[in-house]
C-alpha cells in the first residue's frame, strides 16, 4: 500500500500567516525524505505487520455526526467544518477476514473540507479492541480521499508498550483497511498475522456472506 | 536480515491511585448529543415542537445513553494510601454503547450507575512530579485495562498500562505499571489501602493542608 496524499499543508494559500523562521539546525529542504521513505528506515524494517479490516454495518448507530457549525455552501446546503465532531464504533475483522475480532471505538474532529479531492480531513483518536488480546490505541490524521498515516499512542495486553504507526486505506465510507506497523512488542500470535484478503471495495466478511 | 524487533529488558514499576469525585468541580457535565442533534434521522420532519419535547426528555435523564453523549470530567486525586492529595484527572469520556441490565446488584443500588461503555482519553496530573496521559476503555460495570499514551515530567518517557477498577461512580482506583521512568518517589509507593466502596482520604489530605499534597499539586 503506498501512501499517495498530497498534503494540502505544502500548498501555501495562507498568505496573511507567514511560516515561522527555521532555525538554523533544520535540514534543508531539498534533503527532507518523501513520508513513504520514513517506512524503510532500521528501526520500522524489524517492526511487525499487524493487518485488520474495518466495518461499518450501520448496526451500532455509528458514526454519530454532532454538527457544531453553521456553515453552508454556496447551494445553500449545511456543509461539514471545523468543529463537528464524529464519535464512532465498528466491527473489526482480522485481515483474511474470517474472524470478528472485536470493535473500533472514538472520535474524529472533522478539520476542513478539500475541495481539491471532494474530501474530509479529521483529526482521529481511537481505539481498536482485540478482544482477549487487549487493545491498540492510535491517534492521527484521517483524510476520507487518500490513505493516511496515525501514530500508535500505545497498547494493553500483547500491545502493551507499543509503539509504530498504522496506515489506513479508505475502501468504501464503510470500509477500512489498517496495516499496524508496530514496536517493542512481543511476537504476535500467528492467528493475527496471516497474510490478508487483498483490499478492495467488494471485500465480505465471511459472517456477512452466510446470510446472504 | 534484521534483527527482530522485542520490547526492551527494562523493570516495570508499579503503583496505585485513587480518583474521587467530590461533587465540588462542576464534573461532570452530561452532555446528551446522542438526542439533542437537530439533523437527526430520529429528529427529522418533527420541527421546533418536536426538538423542545426530546430535549425535556433528555434533560429529565429519560433519555437513553447511546453513541454521542460526550462526558467531559475532572476529578481529585490521591494516592494509594489516601493520605497525600497529588491533583486532578481532566479528560473527556464518551459512549459508545448502553448495555441494559449489565452491572452487579450493589452498583445497581447508586443513583448515577449507567452500565455503559465508553472511549476515555484523559491525563493524571500530580503537580510538580509532572503528568500521565491514557486513552482507552472505560466500562461501568468492569474493570478495564487503559493504555499509557505519553507523560511528561517524571513520566516523560513512560510506557505501558493502567488498570481502571470502579468502585462507585465516583471513585475509581487505578494500577500503573509503567516502563522507562525512573525510580517512583517513596511517598507514592506508600502501602495501599484496601479498595472499597467506603474509602475515603484522610481529613488533612481532602482539606489540602501542607504536608498532606505534593507541591504544587493541581487542582
Amino acid at each position: 500500500i503506498t501512501c499517495c496524499c498530497v498534503h494540502p499543508d505544502l500548498k501555501n494559500t495562507h498568505s496573511q500567516f507567514p511560516l515561522p523562521p527555521k532555525p538554523s539546525c533544520c535540514y534543508p529542504e531539498k534533503d527532507l525524505p518523501s513520508e513513504g521513505l520514513y517506512f524503510e528506515r532500521q528501526r520500522y524494517s524489524s517492526a511487525q505487520k499487524l493487518c485488520v479490516y474495518e466495518i461499518n454495518d450501520l448496526d451500532r448507530q455509528s458514526p454519530k455526526l454532532l454538527v457544531n457549525s453553521n456553515n453552508t455552501n454556496a447551494a445553500g446546503k449545511r456543509v461539514k467544518s471545523l468543529g463537528d465532531l464524529l464519535p464512532y464504533t465498528n466491527k473489526l475483522y482480522d485481515g483474511t477476514l474470517k474472524e470478528r475480532l472485536g470493535i473500533t471505538a472514538g472520535m474524529c474532529i472533522m478539520i476542513e473540507y478539500v475541495p481539491e479531492f471532494d474530501g474530509d480531513r479529521y483529526e482521529c483518536q481511537f481505539s481498536a479492541y482485540f478482544g482477549e488480546y487487549g487493545h491498540i490505541s492510535v491517534q492521527g490524521p484521517y483524510t476520507s480521499y487518500c490513505d493516511c498515516v496515525m501514530a500508535v499512542t500505545g497498547g494493553t495486553g500483547i500491545f502493551t508498550g507499543a509503539r509504530g504507526v498504522v496506515k489506513c486505506k479508505t475502501l468504501l465510507p464503510t470500509k477500512l483497511f489498517y496495516e499496524f506497523h508496530l514496536l517493542d512488542i512481543h511476537k504476535l500470535p500467528a492467528k493475527l498475522t496471516q497474510t490478508p484478503v487483498p483490499p478492495t471495495p467488494d471485500v465480505i466478511p465471511e459472517d456477512h456472506k452466510s446470510t446472504s | 536480515m534484521a534483527k527482530p524487533n522485542r520490547p526492551s529488558n527494562v523493570p516495570t514499576q508499579t503503583f496505585s491511585l485513587y480518583e474521587i469525585n467530590d461533587l465540588d468541580r462542576d464534573s461532570p457535565p452530561f452532555l446528551p448529543f446522542s438526542v439533542l442533534n437537530v439533523n437527526s434521522k430520529q429528529n427529522k420532519g418533527k420541527g421546533f415542537l418536536g426538538w423542545l419535547k426530546n430535549l425535556r426528555s433528555t434533560l429529565s435523564g429519560a433519555h437513553v445513553h447511546g453513541i454521542g453523549d460526550l462526558v467531559p470530567f475532572s476529578n481529585k486525586l490521591y494516592d494509594g494510601s489516601l493520605t497525600l492529595r497529588l491533583g486532578i484527572t481532566a479528560g473527556l469520556t464518551m459512549v459508545i454503547r448502553n448495555y441494559p441490565g449489565k452491572g452487579s446488584a450493589q452498583d445497581k443500588t447508586h443513583p448515577f450507575f449507567f452500565p455503559d461503555r465508553y472511549e476515555t482519553m484523559y491525563t493524571f496530573y500530580l503537580g510538580d512530579l509532572g503528568h500521565i496521559s491514557v486513552q482507552g476503555p472505560f466500562i461501568t460495570f468492569e474493570d478495564t485495562l487503559l493504555t499509557v499514551t505519553g507523560g511528561a515530567g517524571l513520566f516523560r518517557e513512560a510506557r505501558g498500562v493502567c488498570r481502571l477498577h470502579n468502585l462507585s461512580p465516583f471513585k475509581l482506583f487505578y494500577t500503573f505499571q509503567l516502563k522507562g521512568i525512573p525510580e517512583i518517589p517513596r511517598h507514592l509507593t506508600a502501602k495501599v489501602v484496601e479498595p472499597s466502596v467506603d474509602v475515603k482520604p484522610i481529613q488533612e489530605a481532602a482539606n489540602c493542608e501542607p504536608g498532606y499534597v505534593l507541591p504544587h499539586y493541581s487542582d
